[in-house]
């Protein structure tokens, strides 16, 4: 039989535990206002073992739907638009649209605070050296590699925002495009 | 102080408290990881595989970082960590003296599968892991006081655990303009991947979205507090119940709303001690 005093030694323990490890993962939630070196501490502990994001659509969902399209030449002509994951035959509720929307969330962010223009041209040096772009890239070459079995000769990406609007307003839905740079795959 | 003292020592070493919950509760998690991998079965060669979609970006400076991201690098493994998580996944249901060995296997194996593959997961995937690591210490026919005590430590990490889920994802919808407003829920229902053809087909009925995007804004914000009143507890998860259904059925979030679900679990009556279930009698050890 443990011993009365053991037991409260390993309550005590437990108790304190779980305040840290709590008071640790509730800083790590609200990383954002803690100060550098708190901050450091609670992500040292909390990566990889214990991460967790409990944003939940917050604090505001996106006021669009964003969608990743890209088209292909081969033997020099240029194929249609297509949606990434529907042209290789996964639909709207499919894990493999998963991937793309989250690729389309980090893209989007990156051209909300990364695309800028230099005397009325749009300039595409910060979006395309982005690893959200590197990632909705290969996504897209690996999706048409494994329809085709080939890759094109190029190919290039676009964002298809659709705006979704104001609940009080007319429920005229509008679309805009932002078309990357085109990409050689065998230059690189 | 003495007394209050004595009184937590008591509470944490006595008994294994609220064993059927906290059984059913452990069982459901790893049964959760089960179901995801199920899900994901189609597609995990796309996910894991030879045939990935993930561009892999340069590998962590340090050993359990990289442990964990290893299959980020490196897919080959992949069959075998799958092979592993299923295996621990589906033993860690059960509720033996030795379960914490699957159980763990199934949260180091579920982190390795989250990590190389972030953007298929959502929330619910992250707090089914949180609950497999307080999970894998929970073992309800403990008769070891020092075992009770990490069993009983592991249930209320759990119920804070979700409790923190709650207070987070409010301070931050709090902080923002759509759920105050009483719009997120129209926002939410007009990306393409949570909508369908009827909740498009309603948009223009926004009470109905300001009263549900109230409603799920509320229980959010009462969780937390009313959960804590043991009269009204059970009573108080039916609207939850109801809320993450809800999501599963119109957001097509089944995998989260099934996490949510499960940890309900911990809050269910003790069929054993309750009279209105005259009949059903768990068979705990003597």
């Amino acid at each position: 039989m443990q011993s009365q005093r053991t037991i409260k030694i390993f309550v005590v323990l437990a108790i304190l535990a779980l305040a840290g490890h709590f008071s640790l993962v509730l800083i790590y939630c609200f990383r954002d206002f803690a100060p550098p070196k708190v901050q450091h501490l609670s992500d040292r502990y909390m990566v990889p073992c214990f991460h967790q994001n409990w944003k939940l659509f917050a604090p505001d969902l996106p006021k669009y739907n964003a969608e990743l399209e890209y088209r292909f030449a081969k033997s020099s002509s240029w194929s249609d638009w297509a949606d990434v994951s529907a042209h290789s035959g996964f639909d709207k509720r499919s894990k493999i649209e998963t991937v793309e929307q989250g690729f389309n969330s980090s893209l989007s962010w990156q051209i909300l605070n990364n695309y800028y223009s230099v005397e009325g041209r749009p300039q595409f040096d910060r979006l395309v050296s982005s690893p959200s772009y590197a990632d909705a890239l290969f996504m897209t070459l690996k999706m048409h590699q494994l329809k085709y079995g080939e890759k094109p000769d190029s190919v290039q990406i676009r964002m298809n925002f659709r705006f979704t609007p104001a609940p009080d307003q007319a429920r005229n839905f509008q679309s805009t495009y932002l078309e990357f740079p085109i990409y050689k795959p065998e230059d690189n | 102080m003495k007394g209050l003292f004595d009184k937590l020592v008591h509470y944490f070493s006595a008994e294994v408290n609220a064993a059927f919950a906290t059984r059913i509760f452990s069982g459901l998690v790893y049964f959760w990881f089960l179901i995801n991998a199920m899900m994901l079965w189609g597609t995990k060669e796309y996910l894991w595989g030879a045939e990935k979609i993930f561009y892999r970006h340069g590998n962590a400076s340090d050993f359990i970082s990289n442990f964990f991201y290893q299959l980020i690098y490196d897919s080959h493994r992949f069959n075998l960590i799958f092979g592993l998580h299923l295996f621990g996944s589906a033993v860690g249901i059960l509720d033996t003296k030795w379960n914490f060995v699957p159980r763990l296997i199934a949260w180091i194996t579920g982190f390795m599968l989250y990590y190389s593959a972030i953007q298929v997961f959502n929330s619910g995937m992250l707090l089914m892991l949180s609950m497999a690591f307080f999970a894998s210490f929970i073992y309800t026919r403990a008769q070891h006081p020092l075992r009770i005590v990490i069993s009983n430590s592991a249930r209320i990490a759990a119920i804070t655990q979700l409790c923190i889920v709650y207070i987070v994802a409010t301070i931050y919808k709090l902080s923002g303009t759509q759920w105050l407003n009483g719009e997120a829920l129209y926002y939410a229902l007009q990306i393409d991947q949570f909508s369908s053809g009827f909740s498009k087909s309603i948009a223009d009925q926004m009470w109905i979205f300001k009263i549900l995007t109230y409603f799920g804004l509320l229980y959010q914000l009462l969780f937390p507090i009313l959960i804590w009143i043991k009269k009204i507890r059970v009573y108080w998860l039916i609207p939850g119940l109801i809320f993450h259904l809800f999501i599963g059925a119109f957001m097509h979030l089944w995998d989260f709303a099934l996490a949510m679900i499960f940890c309900y679990a911990l809050f269910l009556p003790d069929l054993a001690k309750n009279p209105l279930k005259k009949g059903h009698t768990i068979n705990e050890p003597s």
